[in-house]
């Protein structure tokens, strides 16, 4: 039968369309596909045609099709037709992929006819899943500043209003001629001056990680170590700690000079928090494709409901001890910007502390070769 | 008279003794006990500390961020506590975020008031706080 114009022209619509359109009967059976649809799908027309359109759904939307018709021939009651909804489809591979389908009813003479449209819509689905990472992550990263500037904000004021306090009761000192109080007055300002300063320099070095970056670099972990150990000689010698580095270490991934801050801080806060002549222990242990690090002391020790504080920002136990509450945050930073995670774990106080940290491993095949420069 | 029994629970050396000093001004500084950090202060206040004659504070001065136990857990076992729940407490602190202050409200506090830097005002503050609480408050009989 010769085609008249309008039947050409909708043919070539059909053929040419992006968007798969799919024709039923009012059982199911497919009457037509169009080549979009095919290959959205993955059969050949002649493989479905007369099939249920069943197969091209995943269960459990596969079960519940015919009841759909059904419902629809009985009571008209409709579920997708003249909406439009997204669903799930199912390729000759067995994968599903999220699709569009939006469903009319054609009034064809003799029976009753349903198209389908449908559009395959992964990417847009896959760009809607990273653009809702981003988001999350976004608002964590701007959670933290706030965090951050909160923080800052308040440890900055506490040494000013220690300043002005002391400021205003060097007057009354004099009037009273209580020059002790004078002199032991002037000294606390300067300290507070002097911690502002600290806090300062701490937060500035702070916000230079992940700022400013140095390239990545296999590096031996063990080396690593020893060098940051031979800079934090005098400090360890000064208080006779004995210090045990693990004799086996894989090579990690990472920033060396900002790895070393870490394991800088951690002895550091090791020799701090412990009696004189402190046992420290530096080991790790490789699991999957990472290391967990550990530094370990024998010292003051903590409540174990602490132990995850003790990361804060400005957060100290006491604040007798020396020090900004800067250390572990740097170290928790700088962990984190590397892909890892920190932890600390005590048995309690006077139990001594392990700091625990992850780093990616080397990327090189086999630890120990050179890495090219 | 008894003289009022003042408790100050902060731990930074520096602020508490310039508020010890505010007090004397003021002439509330007779017996004054300050603690460093949020766990003292509740050991205090539920009575592990206190010895046997040790009387509960007429006031509670109260820093937010402290070691330890922080100001709002401080303020929440406080006000949970029916025998310990009357006493004022006047949280002072760097803080002026408004979610700081909601907290706060939120644990019953009785009175927020943030640091004044300038140290006359702090002064002031602190003899204002304690003769108001001290001196015109009324609380209920025990």
């Amino acid at each position: 039968m010769p085609k008249s114009l309008d039947e050409a022209r909708l043919a070539a619509v059909f053929e040419a369309a992006v968007d798969g359109i799919i024709v039923i009967d009012d059982r199911g059976a497919i009457r037509t596909v169009n080549p979009a649809g095919v290959r959205m799908f993955g059969y050949e027309a002649a493989e479905i045609v007369g099939k249920n359109v069943k197969v091209l759904m995943p269960e459990p939307y596969r079960a519940e099709h015919d009841g759909y018709l059904t419902a629809y021939r009985e009571t008209g009651r409709r579920k997708i037709i003249g909406i439009g909804r997204e669903v799930t489809g199912r390729r000759r591979s067995g994968a599903t992929f999220p699709m569009h389908l939006s469903v009319a009813e054609v009034d064809a003479p003799g029976e009753r006819l349903f198209v389908g449209i449908i559009q395959d819509i992964t990417d847009a689905k896959e760009a809607e899943r990273e653009r809702d990472a981003l988001i999350a992550q976004l608002e964590m990263k701007n959670a933290e500043l706030e965090r951050f500037t909160y923080t800052v904000s308040h440890d900055l004021k506490s040494p000013l209003i220690t300043i002005k306090g002391f400021v205003g009761q060097l007057a009354k000192s004099i009037e009273q001629g209580k020059m002790d109080r004078f002199h032991s007055d002037v000294s606390r300002i300067a300290k507070a001056a002097d911690r502002m300063k600290a806090l300062l320099d701490d937060v500035l070095e702070l916000s230079r990680i992940g700022r400013i970056v140095n390239p990545p670099e296999d590096i031996e972990l063990r080396t690593l170590v020893e060098e940051t150990l031979e800079l934090l000689q005098a400090s360890i010698s000064g208080r006779g700690a004995v210090v045990e580095v693990a004799p086996q270490m894989p090579a990690i991934r990472g920033d060396r000079t900002r790895l070393r801050e870490v394991v800088q801080n951690l002895v550091e806060n090791a020799i701090k928090f412990s009696p004189d002549r402190p046992r420290i222990q530096i080991g790790c242990r490789v699991e999957g494709n990472h290391v967990v690090c550990w530094v370990r002391d024998e010292g003051r020790g903590i409540e174990p409901q602490y132990a995850q504080r003790i990361f804060g920002l400005f957060e100290q136990l006491d604040h007798a001890g020396e020090g900004t509450g800067v250390g572990l945050a740097l170290v928790k930073r700088i962990v984190e910007v590397h892909g890892g995670r920190t932890w600390a774990e005590s048995a309690g106080p006077g139990e001594g502390l392990t700091v625990h940290f992850t780093l990616p491993l080397a990327t090189r095949a086999s630890p120990g070769e050179g890495a090219e420069s | 008279m008894v003289k009022p029994h003042i408790l100050l629970v902060e731990d930074d050396d520096d602020h508490a003794e310039l508020m010890v000093r505010a007090l004397e001004v003021h002439g509330w500084a007779d017996d004054v006990t300050r603690l460093g950090d949020g766990e003292k202060a509740l050991r205090y206040l539920l009575g592990d500390d206190r010895g046997e004659f040790g009387r509960l504070p007429d006031l509670i001065f109260l820093d937010l961020r402290l070691p330890r136990v922080d100001g709002l857990e401080v303020l929440r076992q406080v006000k949970a506590l029916p025998r310990l729940k009357q006493i004022p407490v006047v949280v002072m602190t760097t803080s002026d975020a408004s979610s700081d202050v909601a907290r706060a409200y939120e644990h019953h506090a009785n009175a927020y008031v943030v640091k004044p830097v300038d140290s006359e005002q702090l002064d002031r503050m602190v003899g204002d706080a304690s003769t108001f609480w001290l001196r015109w408050n009324r609380r209920p009989a025990e």
